[in-house]
């Protein structure tokens, strides 16, 4: 069930996925791409590997981390209710069938595209920085978002009012992408939101590329909404983790700035090398 | 929070507080119980304080049920002008804050009840005072009243009528001073691929004790033989696998049979390990499994107080998962570690988490439990036959594994009950292997076992909590099946255990250990697959499409009403009143949906230990706001039954008026029952206020009580 969950997805990527390239990166910048490839990756290895790092720890120690949890974890399901109680159910007085075809669609397909096109358009670019910090913020949000769920015993909303979330609720609707999001999430990790802080993430640097992809700056923010407001009409999410997931995006933002660039690994290693 | 705003005045201010004591005062106040004298003093103190409670449960995942009454009782409670805090947690970590820790004030809850627990004498458990203090499954209101020990121990105690006025009167108590507050009896509904199951509508009429699986055939479609053993046929076992569905995660992560979080009913623990006796459906009665025979025997000579002795004899072909026999010294073990699994090392002593309810009959383990030989035992218990066989149903374990596994924990098993355990135990069946590390009480072990080095005698053995009883093992067990591979959150997988002693090849000298399993001679159910593998699928809608595509065998767990919308038109009903076809033939169909009543109940706990649910008065005012026709209508979709007792319908004595006859008999609902599941304020605070409650002008119940 869940490998074919999977190959659905993937195969949706990739047909999205060379459609959108073609449209929006242009063939001048892939033809660039294929001539500098090599240099480009030269540069940015160092990231790459830091982000591949992230997300293997994060997968081993969601699952692992069980000791921890038990530890040092704070069951908050009980403060989120109690502050925001049904707050999310504004979002509910949009309920319509196409709305919840719409938002499901939005947060397994759109979302999944989101985090992999810039990854592809800034490597096309041939100032390699917005790759390389966009590679850093992903890696913070994994990190940090992974500090959270250690620390943080939170169900989501579906998990505590399903009498006021029944007609919208994802796993309700689609039963079969619990096996996805099974597989790399557990059901008292919701806080914070990585849809929100990594689609904002993502936004941020769309509207910082703007120049370079005027097109996809506003397909990201819109998608980047749509992502928002679907955690919580899925009842996934409470609003508190979606405004946690907008502040870890900033935080992101801003150290990837900060740290990308002033150090140069490879530098450091030539010098070693002399 | 549903008091009315625009109802509030400033109360803030002084003046109006005043002028509400002078109201209170000038009123003749309905003093009813001493208890109101208390409370008319608290608010000429000022009490402003609202009443707050904490309300636990589980999530949807794990019960909608649960969390969907939960919800309900939340917003009725508020409308009552109490504030609640609604505490959500996953199952174990519920589990814990309920029975170990009494963290909250009121739970949600599923009693884990059995066929087996169709006697009412589980009710000793759930509510006698010797358990009020201890951690586990026993007692978690932390009720505790003479009289109610007195008659829950007489009905333990006698047989016949004298049996059912001491039942009568545990449950009259029941009603009134609301140690818990029965809710509902669901019905149990379940998918099964009736094409490559034969049999499962029988066999899943009495679940929970994993004697379900037993009996359960391969179709000859798939190559069984159909389980046609009434005409003397003695086929082979094929090697066919079942894939079964599972909602619970936790068998995936922790398989310790005492662990009291990560257990509700046995279906896993009954597959691993088999008890002396085994609940018969047919005649309602508990029968020989692992005894081959027994005698239960009144014994009222010189003790007032009646007992009964069983004397058992042992099979001589059982034998446990890694090859040892299983004899009179597992179980006299079993029995002893049990009672107190520190084994008389502790300074007091530390009965199981899980069982004690059943093991309490046992008044000296040492004394009453007589080992004659190798496979005769002798258990004497304080109870009459009919309640004394519920000991028979706990899970044998092996003393030379245990005893490996405790020294662990600084309990030189030896030393601690002087019997002779074969200690020669192989590598591989070590149960204290790397997982042991995993839980959380390991500190309790190096607790103990630190302890242990300063005095080799004692160790320390924190009651319902210490490494032995909580921590995860590789199970082995002489049940008809044996682990082979789990995984967390994804699957658990069962072998037949092919010694198991229901199967022709398990030991004797003709047996070949070449040749395929075979039945026995006897006319035991028997583990007809192969291959058991629970697959963990957390949700129901899902599950029902995975056995209607044929990508699994059966639906393992009660699957939640609300998808039973999804189940597939073309599935055939079963159910206990239905005449089913057995035995292949061209018209059987290819899926069956399988309902059956369940003795299981949902209840609201009280934790009466402290704060105002230790209030009887309160109790009863709280128990009034569940609409239970509206909950069985619209959370169960009318697939359960409201109750307004804990036991089923035999046990309900006669006119007294604790059947639910429309409406509750004892705690009626102040609205319109059955209506929208919510109540108007003043319907609300009505069964409050009758009772003396005081209430401020802004509509808040009173903190002071």
């Amino acid at each position: 069930m869940f490998t074919e969950i999977l190959g659905r997805v993937a195969v949706v990527i990739v047909f999205l996925l060379p459609i959108s390239v073609v449209a929006l990166v242009g063939r001048d910048r892939l033809s660039a791409l294929r001539r500098e490839w090599r240099d480009r990756l030269r540069v940015s290895w160092p990231i790459v590997t830091v982000l591949i790092a992230v997300l293997l720890l994060n997968r081993v120690m969601r699952w692992s981390a069980r000791r921890i949890t038990d530890r040092v974890g704070i069951h908050m399901t009980e403060t989120f209710y109690g502050l925001e109680g049904e707050f999310i159910l504004v979002f509910q007085s949009l309920e319509a069938p196409a709305v919840t075809t719409y938002f499901t669609l939005i947060y397994v397909y759109g979302y999944t595209f989101m985090l992999l096109f810039p990854v592809v358009a800034y490597f096309a670019l041939s100032d390699t920085r917005p790759f390389r910090r966009l590679l850093a913020a992903y890696a913070l949000n994994y990190a940090i978002g992974l500090v959270f769920y250690l620390v943080v015993i939170a169900l989501g909303p579906r998990n505590v009012m399903p009498d006021v979330l029944g007609q919208t609720m994802l796993y309700d609707t689609s039963p079969e992408y619990q096996h996805l999001t099974r597989e790399v999430n557990r059901a008292t990790n919701v806080f914070p939101s990585l849809h929100t802080s990594l689609s904002a993430t993502v936004a941020v640097f769309a509207y910082w590329t703007r120049d370079e992809y005027p097109r996809w700056a506003p397909v990201a923010v819109v998608l980047a909404l749509s992502v928002w407001i679907s955690t919580m009409y899925l009842g996934l999410h409470w609003a508190i983790d979606v405004l946690a997931g907008l502040v870890l995006a900033g935080v992101c933002v801003g150290l990837s700035q900060l740290l990308v660039g002033r150090w140069s690994v490879t530098d450091a290693l030539e010098r070693l090398d002399r | 929070m549903n008091w009315n705003p625009a109802s509030a005045s400033p109360s803030d201010e002084p003046v109006a507080r005043r002028s509400v004591l002078a109201a209170a005062a000038a009123l003749p106040l309905s003093v009813s119980t001493s208890g109101c004298v208390t409370r008319v003093r608290s608010v000429v103190d000022d009490g402003g304080e609202q009443l707050s409670l904490r309300l636990g449960t589980v999530p949807t995942d794990d019960d909608r049920g649960a969390i969907r009454i939960a919800r309900h009782l939340e917003s009725n409670l508020e409308a009552a002008g109490i504030d609640v805090a609604l505490d959500v947690r996953p199952t174990s970590e519920f589990l814990e804050a309920a029975l170990f820790d009494h963290e909250f004030d009121l739970f949600i809850d599923r009693y884990p009840l059995t066929d087996a627990g169709r006697d009412p004498d589980f009710l000793y458990e759930a509510l006698h005072s010797q358990f009020a203090t201890a951690a586990g499954r026993q007692n978690p209101f932390g009720i505790t009243d003479v009289d109610l020990d007195r008659a829950l121990e007489t009905q333990r105690r006698t047989d016949g009528t004298t049996r059912r006025e001491a039942v009568a009167s545990v449950l009259e108590y029941v009603a009134e001073r609301k140690p818990f507050e029965p809710i509902c009896r669901p019905t149990e509904h379940r998918l099964a691929r009736t094409d490559r199951l034969d049999g499962p509508g029988d066999r899943f009429l009495g679940t929970g004790t994993g004697a379900e699986y037993l009996g359960l055939e391969p179709t000859a479609e798939v190559g069984g033989d159909s389980g046609n053993t009434t005409d003397g046929e003695r086929g082979d076992l094929g090697d066919e696998h079942l894939e079964a569905l599972l909602l619970d995660s936790r068998p995936s992560r922790n398989l310790n049979p005492l662990a009291a979080t990560m257990r509700n009913r046995d279906s896993m623990v009954g597959l691993l390990y088999d008890s002396l006796g085994t609940f018969d459906r047919e005649h309602g009665k508990i029968r020989p499994w692992l005894a081959a025979s027994w005698e239960w025997q009144r014994e009222e000579n010189e003790a007032s107080e009646p007992r009964t002795t069983a004397r058992i004899s042992l099979r001589d072909d059982a034998s446990f998962h890694d090859g040892e026999p299983v004899t009179a010294t597992d179980v006299a073990f079993t029995y002893r570690f049990l009672a107190d699994t520190a084994l008389g090392r502790a300074p007091v002593d530390s009965p199981a988490p899980r069982y004690a309810g059943r093991i309490a009959a046992l008044e000296d383990p040492e004394t009453d439990i007589e080992v004659h030989s190798e496979t005769d035992i002798a258990i004497t218990v304080a109870a009459a036959p009919e309640a004394a066989r519920r000991i028979a149903t706990v899970p044998i374990l092996p003393a030379h594994v245990w005893a490996e596994r405790l020294e662990g924990y600084g309990l030189d098993i030896d030393i601690g009950i002087g019997i002779g355990i074969d200690t020669d135990v192989d590598a591989d069946s070590d149960p204290s292997g790397t997982r042991e590390g995993d839980a959380t009480e390991a500190e309790d072990a190096n607790g103990a076992a630190n302890e242990a080095d300063e005095d080799p005698d004692v160790i320390s053995a924190r009651q319902g909590r210490w490494g032995p009883v909580t921590a995860d093992i590789d199970p082995v067990g002489s049940g008809p099946y044996r682990l082979v591979d789990r995984a967390e959150r994804d699957h658990v997988t069962l072998e037949r255990h092919d010694g198991h002693f229901s199967l022709a090849s398990a030991t004797g000298p003709e047996s070949d250990p070449e040749s395929e399993p075979r039945r026995g001679d006897s006319n035991l159910p028997v583990p007809a697959f192969a291959e058991l593998r629970f697959d963990i699928d957390p949700n129901s809608p899902s599950s029902i499409e995975r056995v209607a595509d044929g990508d699994a065998d059966l639906t393992a767990s009660m699957l939640e009403p609300a998808a039973l919308e999804r189940m597939p038109d073309d599935a055939v009903r079963f159910g206990p009143d239905t005449d089913q076809a057995t035995g292949p033939n061209d018209d059987t169909p290819a899926l069956g949906h399988l309902e059956v009543p369940s003795p299981s109940f949902y209840y609201l706990g009280f934790n009466t230990r402290e704060g105002p649910v230790g209030n009887v008065h309160f109790r009863n005012a709280v128990a009034q706001l569940l609409d239970k026709a509206w909950i069985v209508e619209t959370i169960f979709r009318n697939e359960a039954e409201p109750i307004a007792t804990p036991v089923v319908d035999d046990w309900i004595p006669d006119g007294s008026g604790l059947a639910w006859d429309g409406t509750d008999p004892i705690s009626p609902y102040p609205g319109d029952a059955g209506g929208n599941g919510r109540l108007e304020s003043p319907d609300a605070r009505a069964p409050f206020e009758e009772r003396g409650f005081q209430y401020d002008d802004a509509g808040r119940l009173l903190g002071r009580y």
